[in-house]
């Protein structure tokens, strides 16, 4: 068994996780579920974060022992916190939001991807957000829009085009092997401050726009989850 | 045109308005109680643009060179359905001026963004530390021993919410040990208590508005709930603190701010706290000081 712990921070009922966590054991994979926030022996010094305890899986993990850090959750959900009197799960649920955001900005392991001012796996950023910081980027939009009323809004008539996902882990992409989509991809995730990050363009090629993107892609394909794990473990390579 | 955004009530908002209304500076109000009023349009590509629209009004977001936001929760307010499209509608307006008032070039007091620090206290003393303040020894715990141990090292410590759920800071009493063990189920966050004197400081851009709070309470925002009192005087500052909090604003990318400090008898200047929208007009109405005229020509 590995002497090392490597976490992911998850839902309860995000399959992927457990499978990822069962696919990892070898490099002690463990999963941190919400209701794991109410077990005791968290421990947690601003300014002396190697010195914390995390409280995962039924044990007690020091920071030192955290080869990395998977975050599959924007925060935490207020249903899962079952063992939580009803009337307090908001407020506990808001706590431990605040508590792992602090935690896991400090850790200093490799992490997918590091919490935002708000979000723990990165900025939460509303669709217009998206556009804008990929067209910051440099890289061409369709713009986002967004009508309050919904029945107000315009029906835009748009030819068709085929969207197509990259999914960013680090420096490798994956999805398509359009130059101009990876290094788009790239850049946006760069310009996001992260580094695991599925954005989709209408279209490919130097046409390409981009239409939206996701801090939370699907990574169970093999060769995505591979790239994950590796880049956890601090072992990632950079494409070719 | 510059955009007022929250409840008519608003003490803040109404004060800055009414310096603006003084200068004839055009102004809007976005009063949140008539959110299923307003309607939205905001397109985000290249550039920004759109539009707010009720019955006799349209403002163009371009027009907007500034904007003073201080919007309550939408789903607490009396009038928003508690469901169903009413309440997408409310909620939606919400989204649309959050996200717009995240990339807008227009001045922003202050952008979402850099207000969302506040929800996590041990993060954000995290940014404090960074910029410059000591901040007072923490510990975040499930580990009722843990706990136990902080306090016999500090002798006396204070507890407070982790997030921005406001709670009232109490010191921590032999009363309460044996509820100690109740910290498993949420991570609680314990302080050292800091002995001094309460300073609240405004930075408005460049301009600093010190206030000292003379009070016997652990949390002065309460002291007359236990018969206590809060007095508040304007003070001065040493010109290098002053300067630490201009640095601590500009650094969280708050043009407004209200910094909590505390002095203690050695001397030394601890930060508690940076508020992303604090109510400065308690601090303004006791001391004189012109906080509202210094948010009103950010504004302009």
């Amino acid at each position: 068994m590995a002497d090392k712990s490597l976490l992911i921070v998850a839902s309860a009922s995000d399959e992927t996780a457990r499978q990822l966590a069962t696919l990892w054991k070898n490099d002690g994979a463990r999963l941190v579920l919400p209701r794991d926030l109410s077990r005791p022996g968290w421990r947690y010094q601003p300014g002396q974060v190697e010195s914390s305890v995390a409280a995962a899986d039924g044990e007690l993990i020091p920071a030192r022992q955290i080869s990395g850090v998977l975050t599959r959750l924007g925060s935490i959900p207020e249903d899962e916190l079952i063992e939580i009197a009803p009337a307090d799960r908001e407020y506990v649920a808001r706590e431990m939001n605040a508590f792992l955001l602090a935690w896991l900005s400090a850790l200093r392991c490799p992490m997918l991807n590091r919490p935002g001012n708000i979000c723990l796996s990165g900025p939460n950023w509303r669709p217009e957000q998206w556009a804008h910081a990929a067209s910051q980027a440099g890289v061409p939009v369709v713009p986002a829009r967004r009508h309050v009323p919904n029945e107000n809004a315009p029906s835009p008539v748009l030819r068709f085009v085929p969207p197509v996902t990259v999914t960013v882990v680090g420096k490798k992409c994956f999805g398509s092997e359009d130059n101009f989509l990876q290094v788009s991809a790239r850049r946006i995730a760069c310009h996001a401050n992260v580094e695991l990050l599925a954005v989709t363009f209408a279209g490919s090629g130097k046409d390409a726009r981009f239409l939206s993107a996701n801090l939370w892609p699907n990574i169970s394909a093999p060769d995505v989850a591979d790239a994950v794990q590796e880049h956890l473990l601090g072992r990632s390579r950079h494409s070719p | 045109m510059i955009l007022f955004w929250g409840l008519p009530g608003d003490s803040p908002l109404t004060a800055v308005a009414h310096v603006l209304a003084r200068r004839r500076v055009k102004t809007a109000f976005l009063d949140q109680h008539d959110s299923l009023e307003w309607s939205v349009e905001l397109n985000v590509g290249d550039s920004i643009s759109g539009f707010l629209r009720n019955g006799s009004q349209s403002l163009d977001f371009a027009e907007i060179k500034s904007a003073y936001l201080r919007p309550y929760d939408t789903r607490d307010l009396a009038g928003v359905p508690s469901e169903g499209p009413g309440q997408a509608h409310a909620l939606g307006l919400g989204e649309a001026l959050l996200g717009w008032a995240d990339i807008t070039p227009a001045k922003v007091v202050n952008r979402p963004s850099a207000m969302t620090p506040n929800n996590s206290k041990p993060y954000q003393s995290m940014q404090i530390r960074a910029l410059g303040f000591a901040v007072p020894e923490t510990l975040v715990t499930t580990d009722p021993e843990a706990a136990r141990e902080f306090w016999e090292r500090h002798g006396t410590v204070i507890y407070k919410s982790v997030s921005s759920v406001r709670s009232i800071v109490s010191k921590l009493s032999s009363k309460q040990a044996a509820r100690l063990e109740n910290v498993k189920w949420c991570p609680t966050q314990f302080q050292e208590h800091i002995a001094g004197t309460d300073y609240r400081v405004h930075v408005v851009g460049d301009k600093v508005f010190p206030s000292e709070i003379e009070s016997q309470a652990d949390d002065y925002r309460y002291a007359c709930r236990n018969g206590g009192e809060a007095k508040i005087k304007a003070a001065r500052l040493p010109r290098e603190v002053a300067d630490r909090c201009r640095r601590l604003a500009a650094g969280v990318n708050l043009p407004v701010a209200g910094i909590d400090l505390r002095l203690t008898p050695t001397g030394e200047w601890y930060c508690f706290e940076v508020n992303p929208s604090p109510g400065f007009t308690y601090y303004q109405n006791a001391t004189g000081q012109p906080i509202a005229e210094a948010i009103a020509q950010y504004l302009v």
